[in-house]
């Protein structure tokens, strides 16, 4: 697998430029979701805030906003929880080139949403994030210095 | 897929772990005290009164409140016993009087100095110990449901009724506090030998000893039994929550015995000021209100039941001593209760 | 070395209580007895009604052991293991209420125990059936033998063995039984049990309760010598069981499932009514579910872990009499025991609560069937050991690709267990760490419907738990086949 790993930049080495940036927001990433796991974000409802803020003003369809107002608001902790593991599991894919396709998808996901729930200071950021994800999971980032390779090597298919 | 589902399964199961891990860990290093309170299940829990003290402590405390469950107050005691000033208590919650002998025998308490307390007539003889101090209590008598029996038992002498005859669950002594209240209540209201007396021909009307109120109240709710001994205030549990009006505390001639919980501070305690202002909280009249609301039990202080419905419910009347019996006292009376319970085949 | 680390870790509860409590008098004789008497009394009827309906209902599903019946089966079998690992009081209230007026005392214990039991009995009794004697029956049924014929003259003394060790295992779980006894045995409600919990609560006498579970197990360990091993045999094929496949085994299911689930059902629809109580609670039940889950699989590792572990130390006579007649000290026992060992914070409940219900359960699994594969395996070993293979590779090549499967069968069942615990949760964890605690939670405070509801979930993480542990131990045995 090790070997692979060194093995994909021979191979598919017209990746290598995209995923030295891939590994580069997978650092991002964890980064800032260290950052969240150390302070307070799973303790205090920052994000309830937030989407209390936000939400009235945002592009979001509005069953979106419904959705958000009467599920996630309420669960803010879940919710918390859930971004900070998506933050974790981008970053560790990201930066060791595992599963990245569909996690890249998942990154799409948590963008859209922090889109819909964060103000226009952060819009363009994620914006710009949301068409990184897309094109990593495009172009499968993950098979240049990653472990992707190992199984597209020997599987195939549509994942890696 | 396998690999993806199995990949984000792994970071969440981690991130869980870790989350864990650091709520209780990483409180004491930050910058913050935190004040440990051990206490029951059900006063701990999210049903119970605990997390609405913690966030009205907290508010003004500058501290965080944490708290530790043990399963009921016989096992309170034992785990403090083992594991001592490692368990990091700073609070103890909810022991009762037939607890307070044994608790002040095994562990050094601090004392207490709450200043005068404006406490109910009922109350002012639980407050004879320096060391505990008496947060809820509750009268026990028996419940039934309205129109189910034909003559409501209005003394100890009417449950010997056949109509009765295998339909009243009690708790087992040895095992729960309100088995033991009722214990107390016969051998207090007629006597050592007559109470026994009254106790073996009793044992012919009893469904079944559950070793927990809520088994004996499970199966009193489920139509197993027609009464079931718990507290007077139970039936507004039933009133508030479910809106059923179904359910009856039946008042006796003999007085009622009364329950009360306590709570202390160990001489261990790490926070031993803010322990003792969280006692204080919890006396105060927004503490009181939210025992008495969530624990369905009757406040201590005076001016927090009143206009409420618990208010009609403690006109009741209760044992004017309370006894603080010591550990080889209960031990004795449990063993005669066997004794007469061993020779009861049902 | 190893074998007797495996027998001080099964034994360190004792060992370790004793060091630290004295026992301080002998116990009250005539109490002593009186206990023993109804521990016994109420452990062997209960043992022998269920494994006479246990046996009954095996027939019932080995009527079913067609590959289009297969999925049914499947469902029959949850259904029989469901009462083994629900709180007792659900399945208690069930059968008090359709069982009206019921019998309290000893028939009261035996017919709770037996709902309790029947279907493990069943389950274990189907496959070992299946396993070991499928192609006797087909030659026999070919051969025109009738089915009572083949009963009495070929199955039960083949199977008496294993019989005598199932009933043991069921006489071990009864005979450590403690609300049971104390809600429906009237005055025979004091078992040794009940004394062991009496002494640490009230009276704080450790000494005199590690003392009581010592010859609790002292006892069980001397009935073990009459209970001998059974006979393995892995070869199996799927076989025509006709012969003795019986329908009327699956209207016991019917039956007796009706009988403690009317109570359940009923419960969970008024508990439905009040379901907007929980609707506030969402995040925690994700978390304690969450947590039973991490309970329920780290249990299932651990006992995974530990008959492989046995496996790697077998054969050798005394290691076997020992496991045999080893009984897990009382819960409360084991729990304490690991309360006083080291900190109880953080991680550690998470770590302390399945080593001991480990502890616990290792012994039952042994019992369900761990040995007799073991004993099957016996020649081989032997073969592999007189041809020069030393005993890492009997183990890697022999032994675990065969066993991995029943492994991870025993360990989903420990699972299945560990996800319905709160006895030992409640005494190790500081707050609500899984549902099942949660349940008791809502117990203890009215809301025993609700519970009924919530204990649903239990179910749910208990047959996730079960799912992982059998294919983990699939894969690890296609992994590691030689």
């Amino acid at each position: 697998m090790l070997v692979s790993f060194f093995e994909s930049v021979k191979y598919v080495g017209h990746l290598l430029p995209i995923s030295f940036l891939r590994i580069f927001l997978g650092y991002y990433y964890l980064e800032h979701a260290l950052l969240k796991y150390r302070g307070d974000y799973l303790t205090r409802p920052r994000i309830a805030d937030q989407m209390a803020e936000w939400l009235p003003a945002s592009h979001a369809p509005n069953w979106f906003k419904i959705f958000a107002s009467s599920t996630m608001i309420p669960n803010w902790q879940t919710v918390a929880f859930i971004v900070l593991g998506l933050e974790f599991a981008i970053a560790i894919s990201y930066i060791v080139g595992y599963v990245v396709r569909p996690v890249a998808l998942l990154g799409v996901l948590l963008c859209v949403t922090m889109l819909f729930i964060s103000g226009p200071a952060s819009e363009d950021l994620y914006k710009t994030f949301l068409a990184i994800h897309l094109i990593l999971a495009w172009v499968g980032a993950g098979r240049c210095l990653g472990f992707d390779y190992y199984f597209y090597k020997r599987r195939r298919g549509l994942w890696w | 897929m396998k690999h993806f589902v199995l990949f984000i399964a792994v970071v969440f199961l981690t991130l869980f772990l870790a989350v864990l891990n650091r709520t209780d860990n990483a409180a004491p290093s930050s910058s913050l005290p935190t004040v440990r309170v051990f206490g029951y299940a059900s006063f701990t829990g999210r049903w119970g009164p605990g997390p609405l003290l913690k966030d009205l402590f907290e508010k003004t405390c500058k501290c965080k409140v944490e708290f530790i469950e043990g399963s009921d107050s016989g096992i309170l005691l034992q785990r403090l016993k083992i594991e001592g000033e490692s368990l990091g208590a700073d609070v103890v919650v909810g022991l009762d009087q037939f607890d307070l002998s044994k608790a002040t025998a095994e562990q050094p308490w601090r004392k207490l100095s709450l200043g005068q307390l404006d406490v109910y007539d009922a109350v002012r003889p639980a407050l004879a110990n320096s060391y505990f101090v008496p947060y809820d209590w509750g009268a026990l008598t028996f419940v039934a449901r309205r129109g189910e029996l034909v003559h409501m038992p209005g003394s100890l002498d009417d449950l010997l009724a056949p109509e009765l005859a295998k339909k009243i669950a009690l708790q087992d002594p040895r095992t729960s506090s309100p088995g033991m209240q009722f214990l107390y209540w016969v051998i207090r209201t007629k006597g050592e030998e007559e109470g026994f007396r009254y106790l073996q021909k009793l044992m012919s009307q009893i469904h079944s000893f559950s070793p927990t109120w809520s088994t004996a109240y499970g199966l009193f709710t489920n139509k197993q039994t027609k009464l079931v001994y718990s507290y007077v205030t139970s039936p507004l549990y039933h009133e508030t929550e479910e809106k059923k009006k179904d359910y009856l505390a039946l008042p006796f001639t003999e007085a009622l015995p009364v329950q009360f919980e306590f709570v202390g501070i160990p001489d261990f305690c790490r926070h031993c000021d803010l322990a003792e202002q969280f006692v204080n909280l919890m006396l105060s009249p927004e503490g009181q209100k939210i025992i008495m609301e969530k624990n369905y039990m009757f406040p201590v202080m005076k001016g927090v039941m009143e206009n409420t419905p618990f208010a009609p419910l403690m006109n009741v009347k209760t044992l004017q001593q309370v006894e603080i019996l010591s550990a080889t006292e209960v031990d004795r009376l449990l063993r005669r209760w066997t004794e007469i319970r061993r020779g009861e085949l049902n | 070395m190893l074998r007797i680390g495996l027998v001080l870790f099964l034994i360190f509860p004792f060992l370790f209580l004793l060091t630290q409590f004295q026992v301080t008098s002998w116990p009250d004789m005539g109490e002593l007895i009186w206990a023993f008497k109804n521990s016994f009394l109420q452990a062997t009827l209960s043992a022998v009604f269920s494994l006479v309906l246990g046996f009954w209902v095996a027939l019932g599903l080995l009527a079913l052991n067609s590959p289009r019946t297969r999925r049914l089966r499947f469902v029959l079998e949850v259904l029989c293991l469901l009462p083994n690992f629900l709180p007792p009081i659900f399945i208690l209230l069930s059968a008090l209420s359709v069982i009206d007026p019921f019998p309290m005392g000893i028939a009261g214990i035996v017919i709770v125990h037996s709902l309790m039991n029947f279907g493990l009995a069943a389950v274990l009794l189907a496959s070992t059936i299946e396993t070991k004697l499928g192609g006797i029956i087909e030659l026999a049924y070919v051969e025109g033998s009738s089915r009572w014929r083949f009963l009495r003259q070929g199955l039960l003394p083949m199977l008496k063995k294993d019989l005598w060790l199932l009933g043991l295992f069921i006489f071990v779980i009864c005979f450590g039984s403690f609300a049971v006894p104390l809600i429906v045995g009237g005055g025979r409600g004091t078992t040794v049990e009940v004394l062991i919990y009496e002494k640490i609560r009230l009276s704080s006498q450790w000494g005199d309760a590690v003392l009581l579970a010592f010859l609790q197990s002292v006892f069980i360990f001397s009935l073990s010598f009459i209970a001998s091993r059974g006979k393995g045999s892995l070869h199996h094929r799927p076989a025509n069981l006709r012969l003795l496949g019986s329908y009327s085994g699956l209207m016991v299911i019917g039956v007796l499932s009706f009988v403690y689930l009317f109570g359940y059902a009923q419960g969970f629809v008024s508990g439905l009514a009040m379901i907007s109580t929980f609707y506030e609670l969402q995040s925690a039940l994700v978390w304690n579910f969450l947590g039973s889950i991490v309970l329920g699989l780290s249990v299932g590792v651990l006992c995974y872990g530990g008959l492989m572990w046995i496996a790697y130390c077998w054969p050798k006579k005394w290691f076997e009499r020992f496991l045999n007649g080893y009984v897990a000290p009382s819960t409360s026992l084991a729990c304490f025991c690991l309360l006083i060992l080291g900190p109880n914070e953080g991680l550690y409940p998470f770590l302390k609560i399945p080593l001991a219900l480990t502890v616990l359960s290792l012994n039952s699994l042994f019992r369900m069937g761990w040995d007799s594969e073991l004993h099957a395996l016996q020649n081989q070993m032997t073969v592999a050991y007189s041809m020069g293979a030393s005993p890492n590779q009997i183990f890697r090549e022999v032994l675990f690709p065969q066993l991995s499967r029943r492994a991870g069968l025993l360990a989903g069942i420990a699972s299945i267990w560990a996800c319905g615990d709160f006895a030992v949760s409640r005494i190790l964890a500081h707050h609500d760490l899984s549902i099942a605690m949660m349940t008791e939670t809502l117990m203890s405070g009215y809301r025993l419907n609700q519970a009924i509801v919530l204990s649903s979930l239990i179910v749910v993480a208990g047959f996730i738990c079960f799912v992982i542990c059998v294919g983990g131990s699939r894969v690890l045995s296609r992994k590691f086949a030689p």
